[in-house]
């Protein structure tokens, strides 16, 4: 079974996330904030990340660019799942290596979808 | 080796005789050698030759003596002929085989090799096959074999050969012995050669010789000559170290000695004619100190008056001068005191002198003589007393010289002196008058300065210096009020004249008490007035002067009227200044005042002007410093404030340089903690087409960048908060509509999606509330509110949690707030909300109001999280939220505070608060209280609408009263307590009363009513009750006119208190008691 980690801080969101791909057959875990996010990501192993841009203390992007400067998580799969949806927001991402990127609102639907297909890839 | 023979000159000779001896013996034996061997190589070869032709001369001997023998034996067989033809081949083979060790010619080789075969095959063939024939006797085949022709011709052209060969030998030694003979003619030329080469050799040596041992000999021998002259002689430098380079030295160094010695006789010899001749000199010198002496002794007798007298002071000597001079004869003198010549004035001078001399010191002095002829004559004197062994003073010698002449040129000379300083101070003024004149650009100071000259020069008592048409002037010695006195003088009457004459005139008359002074007899004044005409000839200033005791003449009032002319010019260039300065001055004050910075630049880059505006954008303060200075100096003060010097120096250099740029825009930004952001155009100005320089208008425009800034900003925040919401809206939305789900879930999403709904409705509305406020567009209903009554309310509209206990405390004044009713609500519902949310473990909530008499303070204080220092100064900010997941969690919208804020600063209060992470925040606002009696306040009531007070505990029958009254036209005041109205009962004077009897709390409606009546000054105010209950009688007990029982429509209120004032006002009195209709 696959192991997908949300991490947004607004509960509702990840409520729905979990809503969403739970029926999916998938192995879901939540993270409240980037740190927490950070911290799990280094205890365990996931397949994919789903990461919120704005949340307190530390942002989606640097939340990311710290995972991937750890030892064996260079390839990590993350997708950012954000409001934040202008041009520039979307290079920052590919510059701390996100390759998967979804804006907020987002179709459950469609977020399958993706969440499928990066997980075959 | 060398030095052994540079040391001799016999040993040099001995060498170049040996070389050439040795030469010489080489090359005759060479020769000689030469010679043998070519006579010996000739002789060698003849022989070869002769042998050579001998052998083959007898070749051909024995050749013919074989084949005649042969013949001979073959025609006779005649055995002796046989022997001998044997014998002759037999020798024929030893001669070849001799030649055969010889050299020959390949011709020669080839004939004798022909020969020699030929031979055998005669010998061996032939001649066997002839000698059988012929011993046969078979005679035929024997003449057939000698009549073979080949044999005949071989041994003919053989024999023909043989000859050639001996020729040939014969011509070879003749060219032999030629060749030798041309050989030794040979070596007899190079036995000449070396004999010629030999004698080159020897000259040579010979000429060196003769020049390295002549030349120096001659000079030496010159040298020596010379010496023996006694000349003075220098001898070659000689580095040679031969018998003559010896010689030379030793020459050399005794022809030093005997020079040295020479020299020094020399110079004795010229010392003792020094000695001659500077005896000669003081011999000569002494005759004529002689001569001179006695000239000098002439020449003082001449000059010098001399006297002796004796220790009395009787002259007992005089020489001819002091009778020249005194005019007495020497007998006349002799025995006279020379007092007697004293001049008479001055005895204590004398006294002086006589005291001096007896005392027998030296006098020296200037004495005043008196002469036969009563004149007078100077001398300048010294008396010496002539004392004896015993230092007694026997005689004095009075020496003198005349000084007559000098003494009056010295008095002279004095005179002139003074003179010269008077015309100096004169001219010291006219100067100093000029300089002012040309320099001065002050009225005040050229007036001042012009008449305190005029008086210097002209000696004026007093002055004044007027310009017509102005206040300004100057004066000397004349008080104000005189000067005014004067003004008005002048203008009325002496400018008349003044104007008609147009030159200056003097008026004579009697002194004023003041300038006569002490003296007695009667002085005159004398006043000159004279005009300052301008260019056009109008007058413009008038000058006059007063000398006591002093006329002008004509020469004086040209002098002043010249002077006056050049002020005249100077005024008018005064005036031209202060024209031209004050435009200047107004230009530039204009121009300071724009809100915008200009600098205008000339074509060369030059700073020709710039306004004070300019300065304060960039925070400078010495700006004119830059004023007239090179673009390179000026453009520094910007390069050091802005953000990106490069390309602010880039922009002014293109707009200022390039002619071709007609105008052009920059926009940069000044360093430094406040952050300014100047947009600068640049126009070119021109003047009739020539480009005269370029103009820079910088305009601040900070504000308005951060305000783009800001939405920019906003837009972006305001639509990451809308989406949040929206995408659990959406997403809930598509998965209801796309699963199956249990009811219990699709209750779940639908819960959810109406609670995101709500949230984005807030926050909508939130941000369109927040926008109205900030744009100005919010309408605030001002009334007058009692603040804790609104708060009560807001308190009591939170439900009831056993967690939170909200409550209020309440030491305020009472006194009302000018306020917005609705929007002071909101501001409590948001700090109450706020404290309660993010008190998540519980606490308590306390609304605390106190205040003075200006002022209302609400403090709203929680026991939660507590607010991080750091966040503070962002708190108010729209949007923002506290970076803590915790109290993420808690939500809202991120505008509660800033539309709190806006609310309370559109009331004039403001908003702060303080707070300790983790116990909890305080937030603090404060209201301005109305103030009633005060006036054309803001907070104050509308001063012409009549007040109504409205004591009533019911909130909406309150609200309801309220909207009526405000409709009607009345100022409303309401308190929802007795004590709340009783507290303020002092502070207002209200036109009426509305009060409900029943009244929640101590107080009720009649007691109030009570508290009213005990007031004089609200003793008559009309009170109209509003009750449910009927105590009409009660009221009217205590002069309550208007008793209006509950429920009643709204308008009935107001039009019983409307129709009351007007009949009062009408009346003129206070409302007499009476029944309402519809009581």
């Amino acid at each position: 079974m696959k192991r997908i980690l949300i991490a947004d801080d607004e509960e509702v969101l990840r409520m729905l996330i979990v809503d969403t791909l739970e029926e999916e057959g998938y192995e879901l875990e939540e993270a409240e904030d980037g740190m927490e996010a950070f911290e799990k990501v280094q205890k365990n192993e996931y397949d994919l990340l789903l990461l919120d841009y704005m949340m307190p203390g530390m942002t989606g992007i640097e939340v990311a660019e710290k995972i991937k400067s750890l030892n064996g998580k260079e390839r990590m799969k993350i997708m950012m799942l954000t409001a934040k949806n202008q041009q520039k927001d979307i290079d920052a991402s590919k510059a701390a290596g996100i390759h998967y990127y979804m804006a907020k609102p987002f179709s459950p639907l469609q977020l399958i979808e993706l969440v499928e297909e990066i997980l075959d890839a | 080796m060398r030095d052994f023979f540079r040391k001799s000159i016999r040993r040099q000779f001995q060498f170049i005789m040996m070389v050439v001896f040795v030469l010489a013996l080489i090359g005759i034996s060479i020769i000689l050698a030469i010679q043998s061997q070519v006579k010996e190589s000739y002789l060698k070869e003849r022989e070869t030759l002769s042998r050579q032709t001998e052998i083959a001369e007898n070749i051909e001997q024995e050749y013919n003596e074989m084949i005649m023998r042969a013949r001979g034996y073959l025609a006779f067989l005649n055995e002796g002929e046989w022997e001998l033809s044997q014998e002759a081949h037999a020798n024929l083979v030893v001669l070849l085989d001799e030649l055969k060790e010889y050299e020959l010619t390949s011709e020669e080789e080839l004939v004798y090799e022909d020969l020699s075969a030929y031979v055998e095959e005669y010998w061996d063939l032939l001649l066997p096959a002839a000698v059988a024939y012929a011993e046969d006797g078979n005679y035929e085949e024997l003449v057939n074999i000698s009549q073979d022709t080949s044999g005949t011709s071989r041994i003919n052209s053989f024999l023909l050969r043989n000859k050639q060969i001996v020729a040939a030998n014969e011509r070879e030694l003749e060219a032999a012995h030629e060749d030798f003979i041309e050989r030794t003619n040979r070596i007899t030329y190079a036995l000449g050669a070396l004999i010629v080469m030999l004698f080159i050799i020897i000259s040579l040596a010979t000429k060196r010789m003769s020049k390295s041992i002549g030349e120096p000999l001659s000079e030496l021998s010159d040298a020596s000559e010379q010496l023996a002259l006694g000349k003075e002689v220098s001898f070659p430098t000689v580095r040679r170290q031969d018998e003559l380079g010896t010689l030379t030295n030793a020459l050399s160094s005794m022809a030093h000695v005997i020079q040295d010695r020479e020299a020094d006789l020399q110079a004795h010899n010229e010392e003792l004619q020094a000695q001659q001749d500077e005896l000669t000199e003081q011999q000569e010198r002494l005759e004529n100190s002689v001569v001179e002496i006695k000239n000098l002794n002439m020449a003082i007798n001449e000059a010098t008056i001399l006297s002796v007298t004796d220790t009395e002071g009787f002259i007992t000597d005089v020489n001819d001068k002091f009778c020249e001079v005194s005019g007495y004869s020497s007998k006349e003198i002799m025995g006279q005191s020379y007092s007697s010549f004293f001049a008479d004035d001055q005895p204590e001078f004398y006294e002086k002198m006589i005291r001096t001399l007896r005392e027998g010191r030296i006098w020296k002095g200037e004495l005043k003589n008196k002469a036969k002829d009563g004149t007078y004559y100077w001398v300048d004197s010294t008396i010496v007393p002539y004392k004896n062994d015993h230092q007694g003073i026997e005689q004095y010698y009075i020496i003198q010289f005349e000084i007559t002449n000098m003494v009056e040129a010295e008095q002279e000379l004095k005179h002139l002196l003074e003179e010269t300083n008077r015309t100096k101070n004169t001219l010291e003024h006219y100067n100093e008058l000029n300089h002012a004149l040309s320099i001065t650009l002050d009225m005040e100071e050229l007036l001042e300065t012009v008449l305190f000259q005029l008086q210097q020069i002209f000696s004026f008592n007093k002055g004044i210096l007027l310009v017509l048409d102005s206040s300004d002037y100057a004066s000397i010695s004349i008080s104000n009020e005189a000067a005014a006195r004067m003004r008005s003088h002048i203008e009325e009457q002496v400018v008349v004249r003044l104007q008609e004459t147009k030159e200056p005139y003097v008026l004579k008359r009697e002194a004023f008490e003041g300038e006569q002074g002490y003296h007695e007899e009667t002085l005159y004044s004398y006043d000159v007035f004279a005009p300052i005409f301008d260019a056009k000839g109008e007058l413009q200033a008038v000058f006059v002067g007063t000398r006591v005791g002093l006329s002008f003449d004509k020469e004086e009032t040209n002098e002043l009227e010249g002077i006056l002319s050049r002020v005249s010019l100077s005024l008018e260039k005064l005036f031209l200044y202060e024209e031209t300065e004050q435009s200047r001055q107004l230009n530039q004050d204009i121009i300071d005042n724009v809100n915008e910075g200009i600098q205008f630049i000339d074509e060369k880059g030059v700073l020709i002007q710039y306004n004070s505006q300019l300065c304060s954008f960039m925070e400078a303060e010495n700006c004119e410093d830059c004023l007239n200075e090179p673009f390179s100096y000026w453009v520094t003060f910007f390069k050091e404030r802005v953000e990106d010097p490069e390309a602010v120096t880039a922009f002014f250099e293109t707009a200022i340089f390039q002619s071709s740029q007609k105008s052009s825009q920059y926009r940069y930004e000044v360093a430094g903690p406040d952050r300014r952001i100047i947009e600068v155009y640049a126009e070119s100005i021109y003047r009739r087409d020539e480009r005269l320089g370029t103009l820079f208008v910088h305009r601040d425009i900070t504000s308005q960048y951060e305000v783009d800034q800001m939405k920019s900003e906003l837009v972006s925040t305001v639509s990451h908060e809308l989406r949040t919401p929206l995408a659990s809206v959406l997403g809930y939305t598509e998965l209801m509509l796309n699963r199956e789900l249990k009811p219990e879930k699709q209750k779940r999403y639908l819960s959810t999606i109406e609670k995101e709904a709500k949230r984005l409705t807030n926050l909508i509305n939130d941000f369109l509330d927040l926008q109205r406020m900030e744009s100005g567009r919010q309408v605030y209903e001002k009334e007058f509110i009692q603040v804790e009554e609104v708060a009560q309310e807001v308190i009591d509209s939170f439900p009831y949690s056993s967690q939170h206990e909200v409550y209020l405390n309440n030491h305020s004044s009472h006194l009302p707030v000018l306020a917005d009713r609705e929007k002071l609500i909101q501001v409590f519902t948001n700090l109450i909300s706020n404290a309660i949310k993010f008190s998540p473990d519980g606490g308590k909530v306390i609304v605390t109001m106190n205040g003075n008499d200006q002022e209302l303070f609400i403090h709203i204080a929680d026991e939660g999280l507590g607010i991080p220092d750091h966040e503070l100064p962002k708190l108010f900010k729209k949007f923002h939220r506290i970076d803590n997941s915790e109290r993420r969690k808690i939500g809202g919208t991120g505008l509660g505070l800033s539309i709190v804020k806006e609310i309370v600063e559109a009331h004039g209060g403001k908003i702060t608060v303080r707070s300790e992470a983790g116990k909890g925040s305080v937030f603090t606002i404060t209201l301005p209280l109305a103030q009633p009696k005060s006036e054309g306040d803001g907070t104050s009531l509308t001063p012409d609408l009549p007040l109504i007070m409205v004591i009533e505990d019911d909130h909406s029958l309150a609200m309801l009263i309220r909207e009526e009254l405000k409709g009607t036209g009345f100022n409303v005041l309401h308190y929802a307590s007795g004590e709340s109205a009783v507290r303020v009962l002092d502070h207002y004077e209200p036109d009426g009363f509305v009060i409900d009897l029943m009244l929640a709390g101590e107080l009720d409606g009649w007691d109030v009513i009570k508290e009213i009546k005990k007031r004089p000054q609200l003793e008559q105010i009309p009170i109209f009750i509003s009750t449910a209950l009927d105590e009409r009688s009660k009221g009217e007990e205590l002069g309550i006119e208007h008793y209006l029982t509950k429920p009643y429509p709204p308008n009935k209120l107001s039009t019983t208190i409307l129709r009351t004032l007007l009949q009062n006002e009408k009346n003129g009195q206070i409302l007499v008691a009476g029944d309402e209709e519809g009581n």
